[in-house]
């Protein structure tokens, strides 16, 4: 019963928000609004026409700039956590780069790289800044006394890092790949949106150039879709892994 | 929790040596740029040396073109910011206060929060135009959501004593929203504020970047079309100074307007 009730209770606004749209589109006819049929006809036509590649090629993308900030931003955090020097000397630079916003700094990689998948890769990397700076905070405000029990067991420093310091920056740490995934989902889409000929972004905005609405709203429903499973798996792993090494769950908010 | 948090240390200032840690590190990027470009390993066209690069962003905050680029730029921020602040912070409270309106709403709110607003520009772009409008509906519609959950996360935080109290005391309805619900979600409203203002400012450059809005972003893309590297440049630098800027103004007020709230009378940021 309660079950039922759980279901219902997610489903009946989606539901109402759905029936809503068919029926404003079918009894007025707007060209910018498409009918939910006309858009999932534009979705069946592009399943048989590229539908995999464009994603493919947007996932592709999105997981390579998202690994390189993620391994990027961790280990150059962890440098940076632990010296306090280096902390000092960098901390301001970082800063400022944090600042920048991502897509201003697209102009900038064009112009190193040139167009091409290293370009859009470069990009969505850029969402590496809330991690790095997540994973100092994190080796920074870890209980002074754990290094001391480090010491005590004679543990190396490597087995220092992985057993002490990872684990205990790592609520920072995921929060801050949650962060960077949301900022590298935008990212992405930007950087296919102004310069790229294929992925997602480049479909949406090819498909509103060339007026073919139903196709615009089948990518934005598609890509939707991608970023809300997406920020879902982030989330189910990032608890897992909180469970796994007995850290408290979520504070959301 | 006591009535009254006496901060037992007082801030202490920065050392002289951890702020000259921080200039070293500066320089020595600013060095290092300057050098990669003079040495030849990249072109002049790709990397200008920092110093041409320095010199056109001061040339940039000297001249009245990039004045209104940026006068535009800001303003899409915070018309954005506003709108969606008088838009959804009310909602927010509303479904804070609700825990039925929450169930309900919860599903389709994480479903619309989680889609990347930029997917959305061509829709805007048809809906709107290229002008104003559709740079700050953007910024509305990038921020909004994130609002709207903090503004519902602070509502739902009032202490449910506040509450009996409340009706104890046989307040009136608008006068237990002003005195429970404003001043227990204001942290959260006010942390909403602070976390969006860089989003909004990014939104609205990458925003102007595709759709041409005069802003920031359409002045970064004409000097790039135009091949105007060191330009290009100087402007990415005035990005970064005015996000700086942003930043550490919106901390600045966070921390001035709730200097009253217990959590911030401790001493730190929250």
């Amino acid at each position: 019963m309660t079950y039922v009730r759980r279901v219902l209770e997610r489903c009946a606004v989606p539901a109402l928000l759905v029936g809503f749209w068919s029926w404003m589109t079918t009894t007025n006819d707007n060209l910018y609004f498409p009918s939910p049929a006309r858009i999932w006809g534009s979705i069946a036509n592009w399943a048989t026409a590229g539908l995999d590649h464009d994603v493919l090629a947007s996932l592709a993308t999105l997981m390579g700039g998202y690994l390189v900030a993620v391994i990027g931003g961790v280990g150059v955090g962890l440098i940076i956590g632990r010296s306090r020097w280096l902390s000092w000397i960098l901390l301001p630079t970082i800063s400022f780069l944090r600042t920048l916003p991502g897509p201003a700094m697209l102009p900038f990689y064009l112009l190193i790289l040139g167009i091409g998948a290293p370009l859009k890769v470069a990009v969505v990397a850029g969402s590496i800044w809330s991690i790095l700076l997540n994973t100092v905070d994190g080796v920074q405000g870890q209980e002074p006394r754990w290094k001391d029990v480090a010491l005590c067991m004679g543990l190396s420093r490597w087995a220092h890092i992985r057993k002490i310091v990872v684990p205990g920056a790592a609520p920072q740490i995921l929060a801050g790949m949650r962060d960077a995934l949301a900022v590298s989902i935008v990212l992405i889409v930007f950087s296919e949106m102004y310069a790229s000929t294929d992925g997602i972004g480049h479909f949406v905005l090819y498909s509103q150039r060339t007026f073919d609405f139903p196709r615009m709203w089948a990518g934005i429903l598609i890509f939707g879709i991608m970023g809300y499973v997406l920020s879902l798996a982030s989330y189910r792993i990032e608890s897992q892994v909180m469970k796994k090494w007995g850290l408290s769950g979520h504070e959301d908010a | 929790m006591p009535r009254l948090t006496i901060p037992m240390t007082a801030p202490r200032p920065r050392p002289l040596s951890r702020i000259g840690a921080g200039l070293l590190g500066v320089t020595a990027v600013c060095a290092g740029w300057q050098w990669l470009s003079e040495s030849g390993w990249l072109p002049k066209e790709s990397l200008p040396s920092f110093l041409d690069a320095f010199r056109a962003a001061v040339g940039e905050l000297s001249s009245a073109a990039s004045y209104s680029s940026i006068a535009e730029t800001l303003a899409h921020s915070f018309l954005g910011l506003l709108l969606a602040m008088v838009i959804a912070t009310p909602l927010g409270l509303l479904i804070g206060l609700s825990s039925r309106l929450d169930r309900y709403t919860r599903s389709t709110i994480d479903f619309l929060r989680s889609v990347p607003s930029i997917i959305l520009l061509p829709l805007f772009i048809l809906i709107a135009g290229t002008g104003l409008k559709v740079t700050v509906f953007m910024v509305t519609y990038s921020v909004g959501w994130t609002m709207l959950v903090y503004a519902a996360s602070g509502a739902a935080s009032a202490d449910p004593l506040m509450h009996d109290t409340a009706r104890a005391l046989r307040l009136s309805r608008p006068r237990t929203f002003w005195s429970v619900l404003v001043p227990s979600a204001a942290t959260f409203i006010a942390t909403s504020v602070r976390v969006t203002i860089p989003i909004a400012f990014a939104v609205s450059v990458g925003c102007e970047m595709i759709a041409g809005t005069p802003g920031l972003g359409s002045a970064l893309v004409q000097s790039l079309i135009a091949g105007a590297a060191t330009r290009t440049y100087g402007l990415i630098i005035v990005c970064g100074f005015i996000g700086l800027i942003l930043n550490g103004g919106a901390m600045y007020v966070e921390r001035r307007l709730l200097s009253w709230h217990p959590q911030y009378r401790a001493g730190g940021a929250a």
